[in-house]
């Protein structure tokens, strides 16, 4: 099959997967199952119960307490999303659960503060409460969540028996308060994805800056370490300048070769390749002693040989090699 | 024992203890699947070392009432469950992966110009771009981190993140960012080509400063210092990976690093291949999420690519040596196919001009790059 062939082949079937992913993500996004569920364990402490629970888009839990004034008896429970859901209510914005409080021995038509606290709540969390009679079923409650400690927030919540935050809709001296908290989903989405992107930014420049750094102090000491060397150790490099000119390029010729031997198997390599490379690099090595890249230059040979026999030193590194994991 | 006793004894084995009356149409497709996998592995040798077996693993899970993804009735791990457990499950595989990975790779090229590592951030692009998109079809936040990560092009991220995130995509996750990193050579270069003008692919690049094994010997320690600093979330992966590099940097454990990017990196290997695969079960492989990951997989590597490119444009309106944007796109990890592009799109324009070096530098860059977003990512939904 030529190049041609192939391309059009592959186009044709990056469309097609486009077009099915394209074709049957609606689909999916309209009835995709809700995989996340919060499923909240509730424990009494004290007058308190407190829900243990793993929020959507959360690896680690986080605990709601809830609180009711005057020590009135009231059980939470888990309320099943789907059992109150309505075309308009989007599950992504509720990332911890529903739940429904009963209050009893409430004063017929009295007033009751329940307090929900976490610290999985932040300052634009909001309230929302189901009213399954009423024409609009679900609403915000209004309140605002206030901070009570560090990263920890309140709700407050007043609620009249038959009120229009209690569920039963009677005043009989019992309260049902089904809702959940709500934060705002997109918003949370591109706010993180845009700390985040330029999160790695930062990470990365940090890096660099770092290296920079280093490299700088490398080479500087490297240099100084140099210029300070004892003349017996400028001894050899003096003694290599004196090589005859034929055998300094024989070198280069061997570098350069071996260099582009080795770059070209880039594509298929094939034994014999292989073999002439490894014997190019082989006659390279005989010749330097397994001089490194630095004692080349230290040599003051010519910028090709350099350039060469880096690229030499570079291309015998496995990394070019090596099996594609990443 | 009478001949109805026979017959009804033969019935029984046959549907109880055979597969044959058992298998259904889901499983046939995704041996089918499995059978196409390993085509490309064998015939076309796209990444055979890890389509190979998980081809294999595919065509094996998928074959009826096999145990080798259950338990037993006491609640063991069966045969291949073993290997997704405490390998791919405990987190472990994917880094003893980085650990050779570390072992293999030379930074020279990236610690000889650090300033590549800007374009290994700029080719996270899609990495975004694709976690919001997904968003859009309906799938949640972790979902949508998991498939994004796919266009980090880095197989051993991908599926740590996605094994913490979202195991139920692991299969598909794997296979998209496989199959593209072995497309790399088809994707990027008609993107390459529409971003860049032939002047700008002819620019010739300095030579690297030589950079000397002490400082090579001090990389990981730097490195590893700072990342982990920063985004502690990704301590595991690149703690491993530069135990590796400092393990072939320092010359004295050539032993352990030789063992690290070899003969253990082909162990884990086959279990990785191997585990990948048999989570791609026909009942939870079959709907519409594996197309589009697969469809938003292209999507990833196509946006990153041109994010890698865009950022070399963007900092040679700064810099007084310019770079060559071809080597913006080998930003996207998938070492060292990327890098080869990059150098071979550059020989298209001018013969004379190796850019294999200098396409390294981001070519690693991109590696510290999606893991810094995996562990983003991971923080994210702590």
């Amino acid at each position: 099959m030529n190049q041609r062939c192939m391309n059009r082949s592959f186009l044709a079937a990056v469309l097609m997967v486009w077009l099915i992913g394209w074709w049957t993500g609606f689909g999916w996004a309209a009835f995709g199952d809700d995989i996340e569920k919060p499923q909240p364990k509730f424990v009494r402490e004290g007058s308190a119960v407190i829900a243990t629970l793993l929020p959507r888009a959360k690896s680690t839990s986080v605990q709601i307490r809830f609180d009711a004034d005057r020590a009135l008896p009231f059980e939470v429970i888990g309320v099943d999303f789907e059992a109150i859901r309505t075309s308009d209510l989007d599950i992504k914005e509720f990332k911890s659960a529903f739940f429904q409080v009963d209050i009893k021995d409430v004063a017929p038509g009295g007033q009751v503060v329940l307090n929900i606290t976490s610290d999985f709540f932040t300052s634009s969390t909001q309230y929302w409460v189901y009213r399954p009679d009423g024409s609009v079923k679900w609403s915000d409650s209004g309140i605002a969540a206030k901070k009570v400690a560090e990263k920890v927030y309140a709700f407050a919540v007043p609620i009249q028996d038959g009120g229009p935050f209690d569920a039963d809709g009677k005043a009989d001296g019992s309260i049902r308060f089904v809702g959940g908290p709500k934060d705002g989903f997109w918003s949370y989405a591109l706010g993180t994805l845009v700390i985040r992107f330029f999160g790695v930014f930062m990470v990365l420049s940090i890096l660099m800056i770092g290296m920079m750094i280093v490299g700088r102090l490398f080479v500087h000491f490297e240099k100084s370490g140099a210029t300070v060397a004892p003349k017996a150790a400028q001894a050899p490099a003096k003694k290599a300048s004196s090589v005859p000119k034929a055998e300094l390029g024989d070198e280069a010729a061997v570098a350069a070769i071996a260099t582009a031997i080795h770059l070209s198997r880039e594509g298929k390599a094939d034994e014999g390749e292989a073999i002439a490379a490894a014997v190019a690099v082989a006659l390279y090595l005989e010749a330097n002693a397994g001089a490194s890249v630095r004692g080349i230059d230290a040599g003051g040979r010519n910028d090709w040989a350099i350039v060469g026999r880096h690229l030499l030193q570079e291309g015998r590194l496995q990394a070019f090699t090596r099996p594609i994991h990443s | 024992m009478t001949w109805e006793q026979i017959v009804e004894l033969i019935r029984n084995i046959l549907i109880s203890q055979t597969g044959i009356p058992n298998l259904t149409g889901g499983q046939l497709v995704m041996i089918c699947i499995g059978l196409f996998f390993l085509y490309l592995a064998i015939a076309k040798e796209y990444e055979p070392l890890l389509l190979l077996p998980i081809g294999f693993g595919i065509f094996l899970v998928n074959f009826p009432i096999t145990p080798l993804m259950g338990y037993t009735e006491h609640g063991t791990p069966e045969l291949i469950r073993a290997f997704y457990k405490y390998g791919v499950e405990w987190e472990i595989i994917p880094c003893v992966i980085f650990l050779g990975l570390g072992a293999m790779t030379d930074f020279g090229p990236l610690i000889a110009n650090p300033k590549t590592l800007i374009i290994g951030a700029g080719a996270q692009l899609g990495v975004f771009v694709t976690y919001i998109g997904t968003l859009f079809f309906g799938f949640t936040l972790k979902e949508a981190a998991s498939v994004g990560i796919i266009g980090g092009a880095d197989g051993p991220t991908t599926i740590y993140l996605t094994a913490k995130l979202a195991p139920h995509l692991l299969g598909a996750n794997a296979l998209a960012a496989y199959s593209y990193m072995a497309m790399v050579p088809l994707i990027q270069p008609p993107i390459m080509r529409l971003f860049t003008t032939p002047a700008q692919r002819k620019i010739r690049m300095r030579q690297l400063r030589p950079v000397s094994a002490r400082e090579k010997l001090v990389f990981p320690l730097i490195g590893c210092t700072l990342i982990v600093l920063l985004i502690p979330a990704v301590a595991p992966l690149m703690g491993m990976f530069m135990l590796g590099n400092l393990m072939r940097e320092s010359g004295v454990v050539k032993r352990l690093s030789d063992t690290a990017q070899n003969a253990l990196m082909n162990i884990v290997t086959i279990f990785l291949g191997l585990s990948v695969g048999a989570t791609m079960q026909a009942d939870v492989f079959l709907n519409y999420k594996p197309l589009i990951i697969f469809a938003f997989g292209m999507l990833d590597f196509a946006v990153c690519t041109v994010g890698g490119i865009l950022t070399v444009h963007l900092m040679n309106l700064f810099l007084k040596e310019k770079m060559n944007p071809l080597i913006g796109s080998a930003g996207v990890s998938a070492v060292p196919m990327s890098a080869r592009v990059s150098h071979s799109e550059g020989l298209k324009a001018d013969p004379d001009n190796w850019l294999l070096m200098h396409a390294m530098g981001p070519n690693l860059a991109g590696v510290i790059g999606s893991a810094a977003a995996a562990g983003m990512f991971i923080a994210m939904f702590q």
